[in-house]
């Protein structure tokens, strides 16, 4: 019984210290082992000589210093029985014990390499073979719950759901049950050899190997049956208020560790049944336990071991794990990387990103991530407009397929297939729930390689379901073997089926959950459900095919522009597509290599076979040339495949984390309350740069290292280094502000003659930031001096910000960081600057101040001016009534207001007339009422082809509108056929129109162009692309009069009461963005 | 130091008696815990979780008691057969068998066991089967329920009088069970043991009820207790977040008071285990029995033939004529040709759902009844018309219970009378009553409401109380402590509740008051676990001095000639519980209209429960017997008599005989049980029959394949908006139970939503001639649930890809239509549009060239039909591939709906049954509702930025 305690509690231990359900709780996992390990004192008996013993010792160091937790606890353990055996102690009990180490380390080991078993197969499929989801169903009947078994579910009534519990694996045999088997043979295997003459052990073993199998088949269905059970009360005592939370229990590693009971007791009784024998007492190791039998056979002579034993042990384990763990990287291609645009609207890498684009699609882009790729690779687009065929494929290496929206026709897929047969590389990047059908749609071509992507979504078991943390793995897939950790978004799982290839990122802790096809993006809400799957899921899948290579991938999420450079993310595309570039020239000799190592196994053991009390030592000796081929296979995985080669390198920008330890975002979401810098770092490759978080020298890479609110110090040897940086023309930016009272800014800014001072709170830090002349103020409510330098801020008259040049590099200092935190930029990236936003916080011109603070620091030029663009409102044909400079623009029918807020949005404004009109990137002819002269048309056609954009406002009220004699070469028409008082749509579908569908006065119908807004159906907005530019005209231009947008000029959010400085905003900027209006209109986007 | 010599005199005799070894005090307590957690004495369990710790509990004794592995392969075979008997047994939905069948298994443990732990066996397996009978008679004799309910309110009272706390209990939580399993263990113990007696019969008692006394006053605690937990912890949810949390407070709160009766468990096997592990035991002591015990059969010299035969098979005999004379009922009650008479003046609307009218239901019809707005919230019970029809019955609403009205009843139903009462009205229903008439006053959580001059005050007592009658209904709510008193029913036996069982609420339980109950009324609905909570509070929580556990729900009484039953609770009746109830209702009303025989006849009673006392006493005698012969063994061993091969094998043999008769008493007494069940279910099913009404109203919605819709009527998935829609539309909606040609045979129309179990061959066939025969079958199911019925579809040439599709199938993946629920046209004809929203919808593809394309998808270049219907023989079949199309959150709730949806169904139900076509015009066209709009269940927007920042 002890023993059997022994190795269950072994069993339960590695859910508590793999996070393979729940999170590692290291605390629990050592009292567990720990306590294991005593109930197995003495079990062993018989050792090998001293000697043998030593040599094991000296043989299991490598595998002590090499692991990693928990799975090093087992050579540890076992080195701390050899160490005490070998130790001449006086006192019987530490032997006791160091003899229950060695056995508790080799139950261990066995019962580390069934997890990875375990782990790998039920990552591959969860799913229960169908009569054994009808058994479960069966049994789930006879405890009375109305179920039935349909696919891989069962299916169970309440009165409160039906719930499709998953018949899986993990509910049928758990991890626990799983290595209680497995070590339950190896430790009986180390009593029978100790206690039993040599002719009765492997009798003795088969029959415990019957009797186990006996206790499990009887067991398993009871303690499914039992599971089921309470789940099933814990659904019927669920608050009928409160979704339901009663699958953890299915999860628990106290509840799995508590049903080993079963298993063990039933060993134990029915022994002692068996037996007719009374059960052992007190502490003295049983023999009876195991055999039942005592052994008494003659006095065991060892045999010496010798070299030649070990030799064969040690190499087949070193061959079987290399042909395990390797995988062989073959010879690199010529680079040329081709992305798929067609079919594909999600996540484009055309448009880019820049400082004039925001929000929600600006964010899921890869336009960040082509252009860093570009920096290794040729990268090429193959275009909606493209065939997807031989002709085209042929021109590269490795082929991108990034979440498709549209299916791919028979011969596109085919033309897909082929291509990687004839050795292309194919990476595929799909998303959790099958979200745009995207799973769907790439399942077309991966299904005829094997594997599909599952639609479901995988959430962590931790504190966030939307938290998923990767570290990769100790002898890594070369994909990964540059990463550092990271992080996931949510991701799906790959379903390999039974094709061959291996999972180049399996994670675990993970639960998953099919989509919820109701919602607009098939996003399912985290919850433990009864048809989640939970544990090892694949979310890399790295396969052949035919010649070729493919790489699925889960989540395309860590790829988008928001968070395609928080650490790992961008290493990891890299990795896949110089995975992907490599081709197999001898073909896989991995099976090989595997059958070698097996048949070498078991020669070695045939060898060894009058050896075998000698087990220590050959378990020392496969634990040594496990390491040896581990270390040897990740070596060689770098040394063939290292990180490549930049050729057209990107600016690099470092976010320090050596002095600085500020909050920057995680995935998609900030970190903190709004005091980090998470969206400062996500704005920094706006400017056409990537960044990356560095530490120590890595910190120094970049042409730009940027320290925010340094507050740990700053060692001699880092300032010596950041001096030499400088002065060798790296660019310093540090940040500061009164908030960082622990600064250690200045220990970094003093070798440069320039330093921030940390004063008391006077009064004089509250004012407004001022950079340059034409840059808007901005309230500040603090910020710290800078000494010394150029001054490129002002707050009041103090300096705030200055610059000091060093030799060939530059130095920056902030006083005002937090201006620029993420509360400050609006907390999340996929904000859109919106009229309220601009006027509640100046959020826009935050951005902007950054871009102008590390333009200026890395060109070394004086602080740009603040606006993006001009425009010049027209006063040749429009006699609109705008105020005089400086005045409150006043009557209902003008458009002062309007033209006033053309600057929030980052564009300076101007009046002309004539070729004035022309001299801005846009010009705005607000309700056009005298004839322009043919010059005038002219100049305007000429102004539009060249790339110039017009924006047209008319009206019912302009009676004498001369607007289509402008619009007219270009395909547009207003007509004066009124259209009665409606909704504004921005969409033709009111129901998809995705924004408030406010009321609006009288408009007139816009005619030809691409409509952009109706009333009703008939579009009274339009805009057509001419030349290199564009002209938009729109009828409803009382909206954007004084009258309406004085209504709301001084409301307070929500936007709708803003609606008229929405369209505005989104009008001109879909102008001057060229991106549609709907995208642009920020109550829409926010 | 002297060393005393044994012939000192001083020096006490060494203890030479035998030991009850550790296995078999194991097999004992395991016996023990698994009688009580199997007939529910362990406080509340999910039936599964029941069976499923009974397995194990059983499991524990099995392997503790385990033949030794050279036993006789008989031997073996038997416990096998017996275990797979009590597996069979355990999986009954009657606690009575499955105690029998735990008192089963152990009398086959008997056998195996040597010496003194058999008898240990043999002892307990006695006391389970006494349980066992006790349970029987429990719910089979409401004397024997009224009698062991004042049993446990005296323990309580007195428990509570003890702590200072008020404790008002019943026989569950008085924890009956416990002591009636102890006294036969006690009995059996004392029996067995060696003299004196009388001082260890003293201890064991006083032990036994001190236990127990304990145990109630933790109980009368419980309030305290639950007070000194850490506050609950509840889970922030949020709309990208439905993550709970599991505390160890929590958990402790859920238990409590509702599995406090586990201590009493405790305690009890902890003195079982002290009586029989430290009483002095004969057979090695050698002492003599005590004169009076050897009474035996054994003992009376050879028996005569007459007394042997009755010791040999009275036992079985009378095992299986208890339950054939206490639970089968074989009469074949209907309402046809029979009047319901319902008083109009209560808290009812007699209206039922109409078109335009959505969520609550509407304003009662001014032809009807003037309005009242003290009834303002009154629930409607117009479809009860419809249903007492479908039965081949008549339903009257009387105004004032005139005496024509009264001469016409069969039945007369007073549903939540809330006015005074005329003297003369009550004179009149009580001449009627005791002139042999049947009445059911369906009672309520009182109201008193006041509003524009009207009251309306609950006044069902005023007519129990003018009747005479034994029972009241209390002015209190009967909080369950799980939703819709699911597993924590008991329903007695009588033609109207007999083997229906507390899952799926058949009984209509929504809010409900507890009934006081006195002799002669009978209960026959007793809520096992919940507690009255003063007033009509609802939702509330326990309180010290409330009645806590055994709630009567509904009672009957015999008055005059006539017959009184009383319901707590009229949801049975009510438009929107209908559905789930009507196999209780009809049961009910047929049986007050037809007055057939019942069990609880005082003469089945009386019979009955001589026959389970003559039962024990006969197990009783035997096991004296088999004691007493064991005892006179020993005896002889002691006097150096030469033991013969005869007298050798006299000892366990005996032992075995009466192990054996447990055994065929447990299995006979749970066979015959079963079977009565299972008989007065069959005959008493009362079945509507929609060829009754012109036009054939009855649609049935299938509950018989685990459909994916919730069974809680306006949870979020749930059916009531259906239901309420159908009513619209001239159905009577009902779920069916089993899918049967029989039940098919009187309904218009089967609506089946997405089922996750397959529909068997004689199913399909049932479906094919229902079909053919002018009825309509809807199917709504997705690509998600389309596996299970797949083969039923294909038959009538229908298709829905089943999604996910797992790599070794090569096929094209069906692809869910749109990004979301959509709204899509369904009609489109004389510029008239209507549009309904889908919620999750797929491709339905019909391989017949008749499929009618009723509704599509479109994506601007493709059309992906989604409705589509096709004529099959003389009837329909109509496909949706959207599961939860219907559901309510997707149609209606109980306060709102989408007009367009409910309007999409008006428009289908025309098209694909017989009723009148209904096309929308301009004047229907409902105004969609924007996304604020949509009822508060469906809290995604359609631009859902909230789960877009986490992912796309």
């Amino acid at each position: 019984m002890r023993l059997w305690m022994g190795v269950a509690l072994l069993a339960g231990s590695w859910l508590l210290g793999l996070s393979y359900y729940y999170p590692a709780d290291g605390l629990a996992w050592v009292l567990v082992v720990a306590f294991g390990t005593v109930l197995l004192g003495g079990s062993i008996r018989r050792l090998p000589p001293r000697r043998e013993l030593a040599i094991a010792l000296v043989l299991l160091l490598p595998a002590v210093g090499y692991a990693s937790w928990p799975v090093k606890a087992a050579p540890l353990l076992i080195a701390a029985g050899l160490a005490i055996e070998l130790l001449p102690i006086p006192r019987r009990w530490p032997r006791w014990l160091g003899r229950g180490a060695m056995a508790s380390g080799t139950v261990l080991l066995v019962q580390s390499l069934a997890m990875v078993f375990y782990a790998s197969q039920t990552a591959r499929s969860h799913e229960l073979p169908g009569p054994l989801v009808e058994m479960l169903a069966a049994i789930a009947r006879l405890l009375g719950v109305d179920a039935a078994a349909d696919g891989s579910a069962v299916v169970m009534h309440s009165i409160r759901q039906v719930h499709r519990l998953g018949a899986t694996w993990e509910l049928l045999i758990d991890p626990p049950t799983w290595c209680f088997f497995v070590g339950s043979l190896v430790l009986f295997g180390l009593t029978a050899w100790g206690n039993l003459p040599a002719g009765r052990r492997w009798p003795a073993w088969i029959d415990l190997l019957r009797r186990l199998a006996v206790v499990l088949v009887v067991w398993l269905p009871i303690r499914a049956g039992l599971m089921m059970g309470l789940y099933a009360h814990r659904v019927l005592r669920t608050d009928a208020e409160l979704p339901l939370h009663a699958m953890n229990q299915f999860l628990s590693p106290w509840v799995l560790l508590l049903l080993l009971l079963g298993p063990v007791l039933l060993l134990a009784w029915g022994q002692n049944a068996f037996s007719g024998k009374s059960r052992p007492s007190g502490d003295e190791p049983s023999d009876e336990a195991f055999g039942g039998e005592i052994a008494n056979g003659p006095k065991h002579r060892p045999v010496p071991l010798v070299l030649r034993d070990l030799l064969p042990v040690m190499l087949a384990v070193a061959v079987l794990t290399w042909g395990v763990a390797w995988d062989p990287v073959g010879t690199r291609k010529a680079g040329r990387v081709m992305v798929v645009e067609r079919h594909s609207t999600w996540e484009p890498t055309s448009k880019p990103y820049d400082t004039t684009w925001y929000g929600h699609d600006c964010g899921y882009n890869y336009a960040a991530l082509y252009d860093y790729c570009g920096q290794y690779y040729q990268m090429s687009r193959l275009s909606e407009s493209e065939k997807i065929d031989r002709r085209r494929l042929d021109q590269c290496d490795v082929l991108v397929i990034k979440t498709p929206t549209a299916r791919y026709s028979r011969e596109e897929v085919d033309a897909v297939v082929r291509f990687v047969k004839r050795g292309g590389g194919l990476l595929l990047v799909g998303d959790h729930t099958n979200v745009f059908k995207c799973g769907t749609y790439m399942n077309d071509i991966t299904r005829k390689m094997g594997f599909v992507f599952r639609d479901d979504l995988l959430f962590g078991t931790g504190d966030s379901p939307y938290e998923q943390s990767y570290r990769p793995p100790q002898v890594p897939h070369p994909v990964v073997q540059h990463l550092p950790p990271t992080d996931f978004a949510v991701s799906c799982s790959i379903d390999p089926g039974r094709s061959w290839g291996r999972a180049a990122i399996r994670g675990t802790g993970l639960f998953s959950l099919p989509p919820d096809y109701h919602r607009s993006n098939y996003h399912t809400v985290p919850q433990l459900r009864p048809d989640m799957r939970y544990g090892a899921f694949i979310q890399l899948w790295s396969t052949r095919f035919g010649d070729g290579r493919v790489l699925a991938f889960t989540d395309s999420t860590i790829f988008s522009n928001f968070c395609v450079f928080q650490p790992g993310k961008a290493e990891l595309f890299r990795g896949m597509l110089e995975w992907l570039n490599h081709g197999d020239a001898l073909g896989d000799p991995r099976p090989w290599l595997v059958a070698l190592g097996t048949v070498l196994l078991a020669a070695g053991l045939w060898l060894a076979r009058h050896r075998l009390g000698a087990w220590l030592v050959l378990v020392a000796a496969g634990t040594c040339g496990w390491v040896l081929a581990s270390v040897a296979v990740a070596a060689l995985g770098r040394a063939a495949m290292p990180v490549p080669e930049v050729v057209r390198p990107l600016p690099r920008v470092v976010i320090d984390r050596t002095t600085s330890d500020v909050l920057l975002s995680k995935g998609a979401y900030i970190q903190g309350a709004g005091e980090g810098y998470g969206l400062f770092e996500q704005w920094i490759p706006r400017l056409g740069c990537y960044t990356i978080r560095g530490r120590g020298e890595e910190a120094f890479s970049g042409e730009v290292l940027v320290a925010i609110c340094p507050n740990r110090s700053v060692s001699p040897r880092f300032r010596q280094r950041l001096i030499e940086y400088v002065e060798g023309g790296g660019k310093l930016l540090v940040l500061d502000s009164p908030e960082n009272t622990a600064s250690t800014a200045n220990s970094l800014l003093w070798p440069f003659g320039l330093s921030i001072v940390h004063g008391p709170q006077d009064g004089w830090q509250r004012g407004v930031l001022t950079l340059t002349d034409d840059w808007p103020g901005i309230e500040l409510s603090g910020a710290c001096e800078v000494a010394g330098g150029r001054t490129i801020a002002r707050l009041a008259d103090r300096s705030v910000g200055a610059v000091a040049h060093c030799k060939k590099g530059a130095v920056m200092a902030v006083g005002f960081a937090s201006a620029m935190n993420d509360a400050s930029f609006g907390y999340a990236w996929n904000s859109q600057p919106a009229a309220n936003t601009l006027f509640t916080y100046d959020t826009y011109v935050r951005f902007n101040v950054q871009f102008a603070l590390l333009r200026s620091l890395a060109s070394g030029e004086p602080v740009r001016a603040f606006h993006t663009g001009h425009v010049v409102i027209d006063r040749t044909v429009s006699e609109v009534a705008l105020p005089e400079p400086n005045t409150v623009p006043e009557g209902d029918t003008g458009f002062g207001l309007a033209e006033m807020w053309l600057p929030y949005l980052g564009y300076s404004t101007a009046r002309g007339s004539g070729d004035e009109a022309f001299r801005g990137e846009a010009l705005v002819v607000f309700l056009p009422s005298r004839p322009g002269d043919e010059a005038f048309r002219d100049r305007l056609q000429r102004y539009v082809a060249a790339g110039g954009k017009l924006l047209l406002v008319d009206s019912p009220d302009n009676e004498a509108s001369t607007a289509n004699d402008l619009l007219e070469p270009f395909g547009l028409t207003i007509d004066r056929d009124t259209v009665p008082q409606g909704r504004l749509l921005l969409d033709r579908d009111e129901d998809r129109s995705p924004w408030p569908n406010t009321e609006i006065d009288p408009a007139c119908r816009v005619g030809g162009g691409r409509p952009f807004a109706w009333v009703g159906p008939t579009p009274v907005g339009a805009t057509v692309r001419h030349g290199r530019g564009a002209v938009t005209a729109v009828g409803c231009g009382k909206s954007l009069a004084n009258a309406a947008l004085r209504g709301s000029w001084d409301l307070p959010p929500p936007a709708k009461s803003l609606v008229p400085y929405d369209l505005l905003t989104a009008v001109v900027r879909a102008l001057m963005t060229d991106q549609p209006v709907a995208k642009s209109m920020p109550s829409v986007s926010d | 130091m002297p060393i005393a010599s044994s012939d000192d005199p001083r020096v006490p005799e060494p203890d030479t008696s035998p030991r009850v070894a550790l296995s078999a005090v194991v097999i004992l307590s395991a016996a023990m815990a698994a009688a009580w957690i199997a007939s529910g004495s362990i406080g509340l369990l999910a039936h599964p979780l029941r069976h499923a710790l009974t397995w194990v509990a059983l499991g524990v004794a099995i392997v503790s008691g385990l033949p030794r592995r050279d036993a006789s392969w008989p031997r073996w075979a038997l416990l096998v057969a017996a275990v797979l008997a009590g597996l069979v047994m355990t999986a009954a939905s009657l606690p009575a068998v499955n105690v029998l069948a735990v008192a089963l298994v152990l009398a086959a443990l008997v056998g195996p066991a040597p010496g003194l732990q058999g008898r240990v066996v043999a002892t307990a397996a006695l006391a389970v089967v006494a349980l066992g009978i006790f349970r029987t008679a429990q719910t089979s004799i409401p004397v024997v329920w009224l009698a062991a309910d004042a049993v446990g309110e005296v323990f309580g009272r007195l428990a509570g009088r003890l702590a200072g706390e008020p404790l008002w209990i019943g026989s569950l939580f008085g924890g009956v069970d416990f002591l009636v399993l102890m006294a036969a263990l006690y009995v059996g113990w004392l029996l067995q043991t060696a003299p004196p007696r009388w001082p260890r019969a003293l201890y064991a008692a006083a032990a036994i009820l001190l236990g127990h006394l304990l145990y109630l006053v933790v109980l009368a605690f419980s309030n305290r207790l639950l007070a000194a937990l850490p506050d609950p912890v509840l889970p922030e949810i949020t709309d990208i977040n439905q993550m709970g949390v599991w505390t160890w407070g929590n958990a402790a709160r859920s238990l409590l008071p509702w599995n406090l009766p586990v201590l009493a468990g405790l305690v009890h096997v902890a003195i079982a285990v002290a009586m029989f592990r430290w009483a002095r035991w004969p057979a090695e002591s050698g002492e003599a029995p005590e004169p009076d015990m050897e009474k035996g059969p054994s003992q009376t010299g050879p028996p005569r033939r007459r007394v042997q035969l009755v010791l040999q098979y009275g036992p079985g005999l009378l095992a299986v004529l208890i339950p054939i004379v206490t639970v089968l009922g074989l009469s074949r009650s209907t309402l046809k040709g029979k009047t319901v008479v319902a008083y109009a003046e209560g808290y009812v609307n007699w209206n039922k759902p109409e078109h335009r009218q959505h969520g609550t239901a509407g304003e009662p019809s001014p032809q009807e009844r003037p309005t009242d707005p003290a009834r303002r919230d009154a629930p409607t019970y117009g479809t009860l018309r419809w249903f007492v029809e479908s039965l081949g019955g008549r339903l009257l609403i009387s105004n004032d219970l005139s005496e024509q009205d009264l001469a016409a009843a069969d039945v007369l139903l007073l549903i939540h009378p809330d006015r005074p009462w005329p003297e003369e009205t009550l004179k009149r229903v009580k001449q009627y009553v005791d002139g042999g008439g049947a009445l059911l006053v369906a009672a309520e959580p009182t109201v008193a409401r006041h509003a524009a001059g009207q009251t309306s005050r609950s006044s069902f007592n005023d007519v129990l109380s003018a009747l005479g009658a034994a029972v009241r209904v209390r002015d209190d709510t009967a909080v369950a402590a799980v939703a819709q008193w699911e597993h924590a029913l008991q329903p007695l036996a009588h033609p109207a509740t007999e083997g229906i069982d507390d899952r799926r609420n058949h009984f209509g339980l929504v809010s409900s008051s507890s009934i006081e109950v006195r002799w002669p009324a009978r209960p026959l609905l007793v809520g096992r676990f919940g507690f009255g909570e003063p007033g009509d509070s609802g939702a509330a929580e326990y309180d010290s001095g409330e009645e806590l556990g055994d709630l009567v729900l509904a009672a009957e009484q015999r008055i005059g000639r006539g017959r009184v039953v009383v319901l707590g609770g009229a949801a049975a009746l009510r438009d929107d519980f209908q559905a789930v109830a009507y196999p209780t209702t009809g049961r009910l009303l047929a049986y007050l209209a037809d007055k057939p025989g019942s069990p609880q006849d005082w003469w089945r009673q009386t019979l009955g429960l001589l026959a389970m006392a003559a039962l024990v006493g006969l197990l009783f005698w035997q096991r004296v017997g088999a004691q007493n012969t064991a005892v006179q063994k020993a005896g002889a061993q002691e006097a150096g008599v030469q033991e013969t091969s005869e007298s050798a094998g006299v000892q366990p043999a005996a032992q075995r005989a009466a192990a054996i008769q447990v055994a065929v008493v447990a299995a006979a007494l749970a066979v015959s049980l079963v079977c009565c069940v299972h008989l007065s279910l069959v005959t008493g099913r009362v079945l509507p029959d929609g060829k009754r009404l012109l036009p054939n109203q009855v649609a049935y919605i299938d509950a018989s394949h685990l459909e994916a819709y919730s069974s809680d009527t306006w949870d979020a998935f749930g059916i009531g908006g259906l239901g309420r829609t159908l009513i619209r539309n001239g159905f009577l909606p009902l779920l069916l139970p089993e899918l049967s040609p029989k039940r098919l045979e009187g309904a218009k129309l089967l609506i089946s939503i997405g089922p996750g179990r397959r529909f068997s061959a004689a199913d399909r066939q049932a479906v094919k001639r229902f079909v053919e025969a002018g009825g309509t079958f809807l199917c709504m199911v997705g690509a998600e649930q389309a596996r299970a019925s797949r083969e039923l579809l294909g038959e009538f040439g229908f298709y829905v890809p089943t999604s996910p599709v797992p790599p070794s199938e090569i096929v094209r993946e069906p692809a869910p239509l749109g990004m979301g629920y959509f709204r899509t046209l369904y009609f489109n004809e004389d510029g008239v549009q209507a549009s309904m929203l889908c919620y999750s919808s797929w491709e339905v593809i019909c391989t017949e060239q008749d499929g009618w394309k009723m509704a599509q998808w479109s994506d601007g270049i493709t059309d992906v039909p989604f409705v589509v219907s096709r004529p099959v023989g003389r009837g329909t079949v109509a496909v949706i591939a959207d599961t939860y199309v219907a559901t309510n959150q997707n149609l209606e709730t109980a306060e709102t709906a989408f007009a367009e949806n409910v309007d999409f169904w008006r428009w289908f139900l025309s098209r694909v049954t017989d009723r009148p076509p209904w096309t929308p015009s301009k004047q229907d066209e409902p105004k969609p509702p924007s996304p604020p709009d949509r009822p508060a269940a469906e809290a995604v927007p359609a631009d859902d930025s909230a789960n877009r920042e986490a992912a796309p």
